[in-house]
């Protein structure tokens, strides 16, 4: 793997950062929140302190009610909620009053299909200390009235109440109406009217349908109210039941009355000291009734998947306004913190019944404090705090104990707007800040390790050029010789071992001419003595070691040529006159002698057309590279072997190639061939002549000296070795007019 | 009378084993370690004949300083260097000086005594005038193997060294016969390695060149030799 790849990987630990802040985010999350829920325990703790240290007649009465309070009712009932009325009622059949003052509203809709505009009621409860007040609007295309003067009975539109009164009585109670006006409306069944017993009202036609308010003494409604909606449409037939009040049994039962849950006073001064803008207080019995909830205009929406028809969803998911994909995000990132709440610590069942873990631990006697995402699926709504995407909630709960008898609980729940509530504005900063950064740092990386790989490529490239050249000189590199880091070292010290190397080599090859002279003298001392004294008149015996004497001082002089020969050529390649020369004459003489030398060896010459392929040079100096190479070629080829020179014309320049059949150069070889010292020859010190590898390095100085490129390859085809020299050619020739056999 | 021989060598040994052959020989051998005593001693009476070291100690060109001197003391004294300087450049400075011959220190002493005798005969012929050997002509060459001289055309007076003579000489006997270089050195008496034989035809060739700008009768054979071309006037 290259540099710059590694660098690039290791750059990518720089992601960490942005999961660094993530985490950061979520443990200071974790501990703001923590410390809002202790506080928020604190006050529950307070909250039911008071509540049951307080020992007045009216508390305790307070208390009193708590306990008896909706005992024992089904939570899956619907619980109509009366609130105290806010202003003196009139009963107008004008809704004016109710919208302001901000009642809270049930709605209705078709069982079949909500979108339907025309089939919607809105029903609202306020209650006064004698009666119940409550306004049903209702939406019809076309109301039809009921006529009492046809014997045939028509279908009309109408509404029947049935309520269940003080004394657990069931009452039902009609109400349909000729035109708008004042209603009086006796239960039906009772032979004789009670006043006590009438629902007095006022029907008010609207623009999309009628309006009834009503007043109702409060005993005939005291332990259930149910409607029922009955529109009969122009085709005569009666619809029974067209509108329906929705309930998980979602049939005609819905004329069963519901339980009216009234506002209680005393139980409801019980947390009206501690009523603040941001928390809401819900006091709950036993049962998980909420027993009074200081946010009473927002109930907590029942938000059970099976009920898609439940009306307030509406505003719920079109209050949802933030982006999906960031919201996304944000939930996978907060993740960890997010998946303890899958499970829903508190269930809404109805709009004034909860359930779920809260609940039970509160009615172990447990104190609870935890919290919930404003993303999850329930809502609780608090005063000036509706968006659900917000932010979270947190929750604290305590219970109410009396006497070691749980009675009830108080629940908190206060909106938590700490880091959550920014969190999808911070976080998107954050990680787009983030990745700026991280991006920063990996093109910084990227330039240094590209810089750097640079260097340490240059570096290679000097080091690969210096081994490659024949003499070591050091190139001044700006990029490593300046610098003062590790690479720049090492370039420094690279190039002070090649300037040692150089030195060595320089020694190294002035080492065969010094010695060559330095050993001449002796040599000569030793011949002279020798001669000296083979013209004494020696012995018989003493002749042959003569003689030997003779023959080892002979060779040694042998070797020493040899050792001078390559620097003697350098020098005098250095100092040689240029002549014209023919090429072919060279090759044409040395083919033949060399063909009579070796008559068991195929020569053969190739010169292409008659010219003679004249160039500038030392004949001298080529005619020695050839013997060079034909020398060598001879030694590589077998008997029989073919040895072959052809010369050719190219634009420029002359190309001569060598082939001789035989043994391939090893790989690699070709490139090493023309280095001094370097030799192919298998170890042969029984040889009278030393070989020192200086041939083919001569012949590279001859062909440097003529500006002729050289090349040494494998046959492709042949078994064989074939050299290749390309000479610069000279056009014009004084020995053009000259026959090309010279 | 006794010949009488100067040796400047530095190296005692070799100059030992010279002077000790040479005296062997009949010869007055004086020996010289270096240029100054050589040269107050050679000033007072010059010798019949001077063998050079070029290079005496730490004095690198001393033995070119010596020539330079005895060759302006005397146009005819017989000048050898000996030397372990080899090169082309030591040989064609040393035959510039005026030197009459070059030779390598691997030289062997008869080669060398042969060498003495060769010159001193050239010395005599010049002096005297009987022909012991026949003058060889070859077309327009002429040399006379007695005085050691080349002539040219008739009129060119070829100045050679002993050993280019010798070359000359072997190459001329048989007009149109290669020699190689090791013929050529047999004949020279030389022994050094082949490319001193290069450098000899070359000076060689110059000094015909110089005297006739047509002169190419010493063929080049690449890789066997040289030869005398037959000249067709000749044959």
């Amino acid at each position: 793997m290259r540099l710059k790849h590694q660098l690039i990987i290791i750059s990518l630990f720089t992601l960490f950062i942005p999961w660094t802040a993530g985490e950061f985010m979520k443990e200071l999350e974790f501990a703001l929140r923590q410390s809002a829920q202790s506080s928020l325990l604190s006050t529950a703790r307070a909250m039911a302190q008071l509540i049951t240290d307080n020992r007045s007649d009216f508390h305790q009465q307070a208390l009193q009610d708590l306990v008896s309070a909706s005992q024992h009712y089904p939570p899956e009932r619907t619980v109509f909620q009366a609130n105290p009325c806010r202003t003196p009622m009139t009963i107008d059949g004008y809704a004016d009053e109710w919208r302001e003052l901000g009642y809270l509203e049930y709605r209705y809709y078709h069982h079949l299909d909500k979108n339907i505009k025309d089939r919607q009621a809105h029903l609202m409860f306020c209650s006064t200390p004698d009666h119940i007040y409550a306004t049903l609007h209702v939406y019809d295309d076309e109301i039809l009235p009921k006529t009492t003067t046809d014997q045939d009975i028509k279908p009309y539109d109408f509404i029947r109440f049935n309520t269940v009164d003080a004394h657990q009585q069931s009452l039902i109670f009609e109400i349909a109406s000729n035109a708008p006006g004042p209603l009086r409306i006796q239960a039906s069944g009772l032979s004789e009217p009670e006043n006590d017993r009438i629902i007095s009202g006022f029907w008010q036609d609207t623009i999309n349908g009628y309006r009834l308010e009503l007043m109702i003494p409060k005993p005939l409604i005291q332990h259930g109210f149910g409607f029922i909606i009955f529109d009969a449409d122009n085709s005569g037939e009666a619809r029974f039941g067209s509108m329906l009040k929705k309930l998980p049994s979602n049939k005609i039962a819905i004329s069963e009355p519901e339980k009216i849950q009234f506002s209680n006073p005393s139980i409801e001064n019980l947390i009206e000291p501690f009523k603040r803008l941001r928390t809401r207080i819900v006091l709950i019995n036993r049962e998980g009734w909420i027993q009074t909830d200081t946010n009473i205009q927002q109930p907590f929406l029942i938000d059970t998947p099976e009920d898609p028809l439940f009306s307030n969803t509406d505003s719920v998911h079109s209050s949802n306004n933030a982006h999906p994909y960031l919201t996304g995000f944000y939930r996978w990132l907060m993740a960890e913190s997010d998946q303890l709440h899958t499970d829903n610590p508190l269930i809404v069942n109805n709009q004034h019944h909860l359930s779920g873990k809260i609940i039970d631990d509160l009615m172990q006697g447990a104190t609870v404090q935890t919290w919930a995402p404003s993303l999850s699926p329930t809502l609780f709504q608090t005063p000036g705090y509706s968006q659900r995407s917000s932010g979270a909630h947190i929750i604290a709960a305590y219970p109410i104990i009396i006497d070691n008898i749980v009675i009830g609980g108080i629940i908190l729940i206060e909106p938590h707007k700490a880091i959550l509530s920014l969190a999808n504005q911070a976080t998107l900063k954050v990680i787009l800040l983030s990745l700026v950064v991280v991006l920063a740092i990996l093109s910084i990386l990227l330039v240094f390790a590209t810089f750097l790989s640079h260097r340490i490529r240059q570096l290679n490239h000097y080091i690969d050029r210096a081994l490659t050249q024949s003499e070591l000189k050091p190139d001044n590199l700006p990029l490593l010789s300046n610098s003062r880091d590790e690479i720049g070292d090492l370039y420094r010290s690279f190039g002070k071992l090649f300037e040692r190397i150089e030195q060595y080599t320089h020694y190294l090859k002035l080492l065969p001419k010094t010695l060559s002279h330095e050993l001449r003298t002796p040599l000569a001392i030793v011949e002279s003595s020798l001669d000296n004294l083979a013209q004494l008149n020696l012995t018989e015996i003493a002749k042959p070691y003569l003689q030997r004497a003779k023959r080892g001082n002979d060779r040694q002089r042998k070797i020493l040529n040899t050792l001078g020969e390559a620097q003697y050529l350098e020098e005098s390649i250095h100092k040689f006159e240029t002549e014209e020369l023919s090429l072919k004459k060279i090759c044409q003489d040395l083919i033949s002698a060399y063909q009579e030398l070796h008559p068991e060896k195929q020569f053969e010459l190739d010169t292409q057309g008659d010219q003679g392929f004249f160039i500038e040079g030392s004949p001298d100096l080529l005619a020695q590279m050839l013997e060079k190479l034909l020398s060598n070629a001879v030694d590589f080829t077998p008997d029989a072997g073919i040895i072959k020179i052809t010369l050719a014309a190219r634009a420029e320049y002359y190309s001569l190639t060598l082939f001789n059949s035989g043994s391939q150069l090893p790989v690699g070889f070709s490139d090493k061939l023309f280095q001094s010292m370097i030799s192919r020859r298998p170890d042969d010190s029984a040889s009278e002549t030393p070989h020192l590898g200086l041939g083919l390095y001569i012949v590279k100085l001859i062909c440097e000296a003529h500006q002729a490129s050289y090349s040494a390859e494998n046959h492709t085809q042949q078994s064989g070795v074939k050299f290749a020299f390309s000479f610069p050619a000279k056009t014009e020739s004084r020995y053009k007019d000259l026959p090309s056999n010279l | 009378m006794k010949r009488h021989i100067a040796i400047i060598e530095d190296e005692t040994e070799l100059r030992n084993n010279y002077r000790e052959a040479f005296e062997r020989q009949g010869y007055q051998v004086s020996t010289f370690a270096d240029r100054t005593t050589a040269l107050s001693s050679l000033e007072q009476k010059l010798p019949d004949l001077a063998i050079i070291d070029v290079r005496l100690g730490t004095d690198h060109e001393g033995g070119f300083e010596i020539c330079r001197q005895l060759r302006q003391w005397s146009k005819t004294l017989p000048i050898i260097f000996l030397s372990a300087l080899d090169s082309d450049l030591d040989i064609i400075s040393g035959l510039r000086l005026g030197a009459d011959d070059y030779l390598t220190k691997d030289m062997s002493l008869p080669h060398l005594q042969a060498r003495i005798v060769a010159l001193f005969r050239r010395l005599d012929a010049l002096h005297e005038s009987n022909f012991q050997e026949t003058i060889i002509e070859r077309g327009e060459l002429t040399l006379d193997p007695n005085r050691l001289t080349v002539v040219w055309k008739g009129s060119f007076k070829i100045d050679s060294s002993l050993t280019e003579f010798w070359i000359l000489h072997a190459l001329a006997m048989r007009p149109g016969h290669v020699k190689n270089r090791q013929q050529l050195m047999d004949a020279a008496n030389i022994v050094v390695d082949e490319h001193t034989v290069t450098a000899h035809i070359k000076r060689l060739r110059k000094k015909f060149l110089l005297v006739d700008p047509e002169f190419d009768a010493i063929e080049t054979l690449y890789g066997t030799g040289y030869r005398w071309r037959v000249d067709p006037l000749d044959s």
